[in-house]
């Protein structure tokens, strides 16, 4: 059963068949996406009105349509995160002081209002990153952010830790498979529990031998504590676009909800 | 002393928790030489290639690459030499295969437009072009072995170090690898240094060798090494298939003058065909 689950992990992680499809977000400059969706991000935050948050999320929706992602694997991953939200937001409608609801004294309508505007922001802002990652390559993401000026140490610990958790979770579906063909009754909780734990500690110290390896990897090929790369990118008008429409529509929603009042 | 490449002077290395891992070894590596390092499981083979490449500081000795001590001009001469290490996922720590490849020549500083011809390159002579884009988790263990080998070609070495190159290799990926080394040395007149325990495998990529079992049991040309079985079974090897063939035969036959006896199946097939011919003579 664990094992299972840690080749699901793996897929999930490394799922690199939606990103190199010919769809439209995946033809734009990673660059042109990170800053169009730290935008759309930004104001999902700010906007306070349930309507302008449906509206960016149907805007994710059409985006990842015309980005040739399957509807029901979009709303799959994304729904398993939306989970663990709902169960953080389902205080909020008791614990919100305001007029109480006609079924319960308990619930108030701010408080219902303010768990469904944190469940619909998060979700927003879920749906356009899990958009990002599925339409774009890692490596692309790891080169976009060493054009922004993110600090080369932190992509190089973004970039080998990525390469290296399908390692770990190789090297860890390899020790259940092997504790489990080893097993040939039913075990108790307990000292399952003992066998895991005593597998973790050993997936930490062989981590820590290969961490060692591959610095002496880059040791031996010249490393001196930091790097250069190739300018491989280049941004085209049609990436402007795209990060122009993107801002555009969200500003449009966000000025119609805090200027006119509209919704 | 200008055409020797490598020269490791009364070596000892103990391990950190004190137990002696190499005892005063002493190897001389000249260029275009192709040298083997033989030994068992455990017998400091990994250990001495770091030492060679630097990566480790010996406990007494010296390490001397192209006549100067290592300890020094460790950044220079890591330019000129190449070390693959056994497991290639300690190697390929990048996204993609390129980023890989131009890991190395980028850190030695060469222009852009270099660092791109020497990635093609690279990736051309082990036979991996069209995989730049590809990433390591995804290729065979034979591509990244191969891919492996590309990330340090590309910085166009003197010498390459290769740790147990045919470790989790299939037959086929075995044989692309004994290419790609006898290309090597054959158009780049390469230093190559192997380090291995696959004995069915050193006669076709190496011509001389050093028996190490935490020291030096033995030197010299493979032919006369392996001729001395009992030697090679002390320092906990066995004969390469072949020359196992002949040795029963010279004992089952009670003869004494087939040694040197034949490591390769080219070898031993040109050495049978001569006793047929002195047969049909007889």
């Amino acid at each position: 059963m664990l094992s299972s689950l840690l080749k699901a992990i793996g897929e999930i992680v490394y799922n690199e068949k939606y990103s190199s499809l010919n769809g439209i977000i995946q033809s734009i400059d990673p660059r042109a996406k990170i800053i169009s969706f730290i935008a759309f991000i930004f104001f999902a935050i700010l906007a306070r009105s349930i309507l302008t948050l449906m509206i960016l999320i149907a805007i994710t929706f059409l985006l990842s349509i015309v980005s040739k992602i399957p509807l029901k694997f979009f709303m799959i991953r994304t729904s398993f995160i939306l989970l663990f939200v709902t169960v953080i937001a389902l205080p909020l409608p008791f614990i919100t002081p305001g007029n109480p609801v006609f079924i319960s004294s308990f619930i108030t309508i701010e408080g219902i209002d303010k768990a469904l505007l944190f469940i619909l922001r998060v979700w927003a802002c879920i749906n356009s990153l899990i958009l990002f990652t599925l339409t774009t390559r890692f490596s692309s993401i790891i080169n976009a952010m060493e054009k922004t000026k993110i600090p080369k140490i932190f992509t190089m610990m973004i970039s080998i830790t990525y390469r290296f958790i399908f390692l770990s979770i190789n090297e860890a579906y390899r020790m259940l498979l092997a504790k489990e063909s080893r097993t040939i009754k039913k075990e108790s909780r307990l000292k399952v529990m003992k066998s895991l734990a005593s597998m973790i500690s050993t997936l930490f110290i062989r981590s820590y031998e290969r961490g060692e390896r591959v610095y002496l990897a880059m040791i031996a090929r010249g490393y001196k504590g930091s790097t250069r790369n190739l300018d491989k990118m280049s941004i085209k008008g049609k990436d402007m676009i795209f990060a122009f429409i993107i801002v555009f529509i969200c500003s449009v929603a966000l000025s119609a909800e805090y200027l006119l009042g509209v919704f | 002393m200008a055409d020797i490449a490598i020269e490791v002077k009364d070596l000892d290395y103990v391990y950190p928790d004190g137990c002696l891992a190499l005892n005063s070894v002493s190897i001389k590596v000249f260029f275009g030489e192709r040298v083997a390092i033989l030994g068992p499981n455990g017998a400091g083979k990994s250990t001495l290639l770091m030492l060679i490449s630097g990566l480790l500081k010996p406990s007494k000795g010296s390490v001397h690459i192209f006549g100067m001590p290592i300890s020094e001009n460790s950044y220079k001469i890591r330019s000129s030499l190449g070390i693959v290490f056994q497991d290639p996922d300690d190697q390929l720590f990048c996204p993609t295969l390129w980023e890989d490849v131009t890991f190395g020549p980028l850190n030695i500083g060469l222009s852009e437009d270099e660092v791109v011809k020497r990635g093609k390159e690279a990736l051309k002579s082990v036979g991996l072009d069209g995989y730049e884009e590809r990433a390591p988790h995804h290729l065979s263990a034979g591509e990244k072995k191969r891919a492996a080998i590309a990330t340090v070609l590309a910085m166009n070495p003197k010498i390459l170090i290769l740790d147990e190159p045919t470790a989790n290799l299939d037959p086929k990926s075995k044989k692309e690898l004994v290419k790609i080394i006898d290309n090597l040395h054959k158009s780049q007149k390469i230093t190559l240094v192997i380090a291995t325990h696959d004995v069915d495998f050193i006669p076709l990529v190496a011509d001389r060798a050093y028996i190490l079992n935490k020291r030096i049991m033995a030197e010299g040309n493979l032919e006369d090494l392996f001729s001395n079985p009992d030697m090679i079974r002390k320092a906990g090897l066995e004969l390469p298939n072949i020359t196992r063939l002949f040795e029963l035969i010279e004992e089952s036959m009670n003869l004494n003058s087939i040694k040197p006896f034949p490591l390769t199946v080219e070898q031993a097939l040109y050495e049978i065909k001569r006793c047929f011919k002195n047969n049909l003579q007889a």
